[in-house]
């Protein structure tokens, strides 16, 4: 791609974004959506390769959908209400809400909505993948924070819950590393809306926390362009400080206590309490589990255990890595170790 | 002031100083075994004393020595009851014991570890004496599991022979079956009496429920082995012959027997429970004297002749006569030990050879042996005037002459008359006729060790009899008058059986070898008890444990019901919701289909 | 009036179903269009004239681009039509037979105003802005749009470019 196109590319991606979230205006807000989804396409398709062009072919589909049922929402909210501006949206009006939610979790990629996240981030390049799951999340969830209180809460509970599950059920039976991370992506995206309609806060803290470890998955896995199981099975003798972080930053992404992802699911689960919400708090509690087993399952084949494979040299011998990766240091130690710091996030409040 | 307690307690410290020495070593020196010997003859003098007193001037006695604890309204005291069966019984069974003793210095000379063997004969002893003196059921308890624990470790001495181990555990699993009954019966006191102690527990109530009576029934049908819980005593016959001497004749299987005589106090009102005495005892006397007789090992004749014995005085039980029950116990003791020494003489002479059919003419090899032998069958049989008669005769003519159940007294007439039919048969084999062992071995019966405590009881299966009866006042009233033929009956009985046995011996003993009948192979067979019971009962038990354990519990329950359903769940679950086609078409569908039914919910 | 955009309704149900049936693109194309305008004719058939002009003058534009590609790009010697599949005719019966129903449910309770209402569109309302006066509130409303909001047509504008930027971009390869 020429510089000046990929310039103007990734700008509009950065600005539709951005448009999304400052505005107050459904207009608006729409352009911003339409021209991020728009401008993320050559992105995808930057590797000319047919998978590519068939994951950019099922990410236009499914997110035009969900544009179109969004410009469908917000035509019907202004026909009834007269009003244009975000916070005014009629919750008691059935269909407005509900196509609201259906178009907004089609763009996050949740559960009955969720056929295309895998396939997608499996069809693009790694960084690429990362953008798809990181960056692209960010405007529909401004879009829910801005009307959470508009929303139907059962649907949108429901929804997560099935995120949940299928984050954890999807994620098991998976030997690819993209698949792996999109389907951990549905689940988180489903811990997110679980908490949405109790305390929004908690939904931007855990955003925060699963960009970080999202991101940090992704360029340690793009070092040494891991795209499968086996690949990071090889790891050891080529760059075996990745290897001990890889197995912190799984730790952290599924969850576990000392570390920095442990934070949101604490909070969460004890918001979900606390709304006496216990049954739900339990299952995703539990459906995290699965979540754990299957970093587990790549931490032993990275970390733990040595393959078979023909490869038996201690070190390999290499250049020094090509690609950069700037923030990977402090990225790691916030997403991590800042479990500690938890009492500053309650400032999200 | 009388000099009654303290020699009963010098014979016991006398008895318990063999052991109480362990620290000096004592054990290990040779001397040992004769110290043993020393310090039961010892004893046996000293309570000869307490005896001679209560035989002059009648005086029963409790000794509580030692306050032992108090839980909540229970007091348990080291006490020790004196009276009419202790008193009488333990010179008894140190007369007896004492012999044995001296035999065991002939008989296991050759044992490296003979030493532990004395020791551990003591302690059979001292643990009988303990059942046997005890003034409450703790007591009683503590000796009663005392002489369990001893007989397993004594019939198991030879450890080695698979045979022995298994008669070690035949003995302690039928007397744990026994234990039940007994703790049962305790539990039951202590819930409804609550007290342990004998003259509380008869001074309270003599008309109980048949639960603990039955209680006690079991266990002496597992200690005594009566029928039913029988088949442990043959088989004791795998340890050595002093250990089955002392086993039968004064400890360990009259045990039980004295436990109904000790309670007989609340058992002579219940017509339910004598009864049921009387069957089982009958039964057991003549299902054993049935498989005594075509046995071929000359120990398990006589063990089989101790069972049925045991049967008989349970039958006495039976018709509430325990006084002549106990008399029958001490009169046993005598020619029975001297019957087992007799059978280890001859073993111990044919080199270890204990087939009846292997023997024959040691009437001229072995002459004081022969005679013993021949003396303690006739005693068995109950010759008149010998001692087996003085109990023996009072016995049958008190069943004959109750108004009890006529099937049992046939039955036990039927026992009696079998009694002599098999002790025949051992003089006839034995004894009798050309000799059939091989080779000329060494027979040579001349060893002080085994002449005089042999000597000592063919004096009192002669004489034992007719002093204790002399000198005791019977305490039942004994029966006066009856008419002549059942006088005689016993008699008649036992003549018949000698007559019978010799003339079959003497018509079979020359004949052709015949496929066996099924007559002769349910005797043989002990009546196919132990082929029935020891097999398929413990088969069905280990079938059902390994599959309510292994199969029920482990591969079904704990590892189907959750990790597998789990795995598989999941692993469905997983399969289902990633098996994605890439077909953006049916994506859509879903999505449609999802969003009508969201709305669907909603409205 | 009401049976003309009946009819119309009809035409419209049937050219959906000539495109969405999968023919070679130049029979989907022309039914496309052929939808496109009777949408727009149903539209001012309500009595939205601007936005139905609108509509179709844009539409057509697009369409006609769509068709002369699609017409220059089909090969096939014996393009397939609509009627070589047995489910297309049961496709179409049915949905001829939902929009009888339709009809009828709609004449039955005499309200066009349930399904679609668009009278207020056209109605004039009070403008006020250096001295009062009355526009039309359609046609006037776009433009007070741009007029008054100017950045938001440098935004719409700038998604416009984007959108033809892209397309040429992902068309182009390497």
């Amino acid at each position: 791609m020429k510089l000046p196109i990929l310039t103007i590319v990734m700008t509009t991606i950065f600005t539709g974004t951005m448009l999304t979230m400052i505005s107050s205006h459904w207009l608006l807000i729409w352009i911003g959506l339409e021209i991020n989804m728009l401008s993320i396409i050559p992105i995808l398709t930057k590797n000319q390769k047919p998978r590519s062009t068939e994951a950019a072919t099922k990410y236009f589909l499914t997110q035009a959908t969900a544009s179109m049922l969004l410009m469908f929402t917000i035509v019907f909210n202004a026909m009834h209400s007269g009003q244009w501006t975000t916070t005014n949206i009629d919750p008691n009006n059935m269909i407005v809400s509900l196509t609201m939610i259906i178009a907004l979790t089609m763009k996050l990629g949740m559960t009955p909505f969720h056929f295309w996240v895998p396939e997608v981030t499996q069809g693009v390049s790694l960084m690429t993948g990362m953008l798809l799951l990181t960056w692209q999340k960010l405007a529909p969830i401004s879009i829910m924070m801005q009307m959470f209180t508009s929303i139907n809460s059962i649907i949108l509970l429901l929804i997560a819950l099935m995120s949940v599950l299928v984050g954890g059920w999807g994620g098991l039976n998976q030997t690819q590393l993209r698949k792996i991370l999109a389907y951990s992506s549905i689940a988180h995206m489903g811990w997110m809306m679980a908490i949405l309609t109790f305390c929004p806060s908690l939904t931007m803290l855990n955003l925060l926390i699963y960009l970080m470890l999202t991101i940090i998955m992704f360029t340690m896995l793009n070092m040494n362009t891991n795209t499968t199981t086996l690949t990071l099975s090889n790891l050891w003798n080529k760059s075996p400080t990745i290897t001990m972080m890889i197995l912190i930053s799984l730790l952290s992404l599924g969850g576990l206590p000392p570390l920095t992802g442990f934070l949101p699911k604490w909070v969460i689960i004890q918001e979900l309490t606390k709304n006496n919400n216990i049954a739900m708090a339990t299952v995703m509690a539990i459906m995290a589990l699965l979540n754990l087993y299957f970093y587990m399952r790549l931490i032993y084949s990275t970390s733990l255990t040595l393959f078979p494979t023909p490869n038996n040299i201690k070190m390999k011998w290499q250049f020094q890595p090509k690609k950069r990766s700037l923030f990977l240091s402090p990225l790691i130690i916030l997403s991590t170790l800042t479990l500690p710091l938890s009492p500053v996030f309650s400032t999200l409040n | 002031m009388n000099l009654y307690t303290s020699f009963m307690l010098i014979t016991l410290i006398i008895l318990s100083l063999p052991l109480a020495t362990n620290i000096l070593y004592v054990h290990k020196n040779k001397a040992y075994a004769s110290y043993v010997k020393l310090s039961i003859a010892y004893a046996f003098i000293t309570s000869i004393i307490p005896t001679t007193l209560f035989i002059f001037s009648g005086q029963e006695m409790i000794i509580s020595n030692w306050h032992w604890m108090i839980m909540q309204t229970l007091k348990l005291t080291l006490s020790f009851k004196l009276d009419y069966f202790s008193i009488l019984f333990v010179p008894v069974a140190l007369f007896v014991t004492w012999s044995i003793m001296e035999f065991s210095m002939w008989y296991m000379h050759a044992d490296p570890n003979i030493n532990q063997f004395f020791k551990y004969l003591l302690m059979f002893l001292i643990t009988m004496l303990i059942l046997v003196t005890a003034n409450n059921l703790f007591q009683l308890f503590i000796g009663w599991e005392g002489v369990g624990i001893m007989s397993f470790l004594l019939i198991g001495w030879w450890y080695g022979r698979t045979d022995a181990n298994t008669a070690a555990l035949q003995a302690i699993l039928y007397n744990r079956i026994g234990d039940i009954g007994f703790i049962l019966t305790m539990a039951w006191f202590l819930m409804y009496s609550n007290t342990w102690e004998f003259q509380q527990l008869f001074m309270l109530d003599n008309n109980l429920d048949m639960l603990p009576l039955v209680g006690l029934l079991v266990a002496a049908t597992g200690k005594s082995a009566q029928f039913g819980l029988h088949p442990w005593l043959p088989s004791a016959m795998e340890g050595p012959t002093p250990v089955s001497a002392l086993l039968h004749s004064s400890t360990m299987v009259v045990a039980g027997i004295f436990l109904l005589i000790r309670f007989h106090p609340l058992m002579e009102n219940n017509n339910n429970i004598q009864t049921l005495m009387l069957c089982l005892g009958a039964i057991t006397t003549l299902f054993t004297a049935i498989c005594a007789l075509t046995q071929n090992d000359i120990k398990k004749i006589v063990a089989f002749s101790t069972s049925s014995q045991l049967g008989l005085m349970m039958v006495t039980m039976g018709i509430n006569q325990p006084y002549l029950a106990f008399l029958h116990i001490c009169n046993h003791a005598f020619f029975k030990a001297m019957l087992f020494m007799c059978s280890g003489s001859i073993i111990h002479s044919l080199n270890d050879e204990q087939d009846i059919r292997k023997m024959g003419g040691l009437f001229k090899a072995m002459p004081f042996t022969s005679s013993s032998l021949i003396i303690g069958s006739l005693a068995l049989t109950g010759m008149p005037f010998l001692t087996g008669f003085y109990s023996k005769d009072l016995i049958i003519e008190s069943t004959s002459t109750s108004n009890t159940n006529a099937w049992a007294l046939l039955i036990t007439l039927i026992a009696t008359s079998l009694t002599a039919v098999y002790s025949t048969r051992i003089i006839f084999y034995v004894l009798l006729g050309q000799p059939r062992f091989i080779s000329m071995p060494i027979i040579n019966e001349n060893n002080p060790l085994l002449i005089n405590p042999i000597k000592r009881l063919v004096i009192g299966s002669i004489f034992a009899g007719f002093f204790l009866s002399f000198n005791i006042l019977p305490m039942n009233t004994p029966q006066m008058t009856m008419p002549t033929y059942l006088k005689l009956m016993a008699m008649a009985v036992t003549l018949l059986g000698f007559v019978l046995a010799m003339e079959l011996n003497i018509m079979t003993n020359n004949l052709k070898l015949k496929i066996p009948s099924s007559t002769f192979k349910f005797s043989n067979m002990l009546g196919f008890f132990p082929t029935t019971m020891h097999r398929p009962i413990p088969l069905l038990n280990l079938y059902m444990g390994q599959n309510t354990a292994s199969s029920l519990l482990d591969l079904t329950w704990l590892e189907k019901t959750m990790p597998k359903i789990m795995s598989k769940t999941q692993m469905t679950l997983s399969t289902t919701i990633s098996n994605q086609k890439g077909l953006i078409k049916l994506y859509f569908m879903s999505f449609i289909a999802s969003a009508l039914m969201m709305f669907l919910l909603i409205s | 009036m009401v049976y003309a955009i009946f009819l119309l309704s009809i035409i419209l149900v049937l050219s959906f179903m000539s495109f969405s049936s999968k023919p070679s693109p130049i029979y989907g194309g022309v039914g496309l269009i052929i939808s496109g305008a009777v949408g727009c004719s149903i539209i001012m058939g309500f009595g939205v004239s601007f936005m139905g002009l609108m509509v179709f003058l844009i539409y057509l534009g697009g369409m006609l681009v769509v068709f002369g590609y699609t017409t220059a790009m089909a090969t096939e010697e014996y393009p397939e039509t609509w009627g070589s599949s047995i489910v297309i005719w049961g496709a179409l019966l049915s949905g001829i037979l939902m929009e009888l129903l339709l009809m009828v449910w709609l004449l039955e309770h005499d309200g066009m105003e349930v399904a679609v209402g668009f009278n207020k569109l056209e109605s004039w309302i009070m403008f006020m802005d250096k001295g009062f006066s009355i526009i039309r509130e359609d046609s006037l409303g776009v433009s007070a749009l741009y007029n008054y909001v100017n950045w938001f047509m440098v935004a719409a504008g700038w998604a416009l470019f984007v959108s033809v930027l892209i397309v040429i971009e992902v068309i182009r390869g390497k």
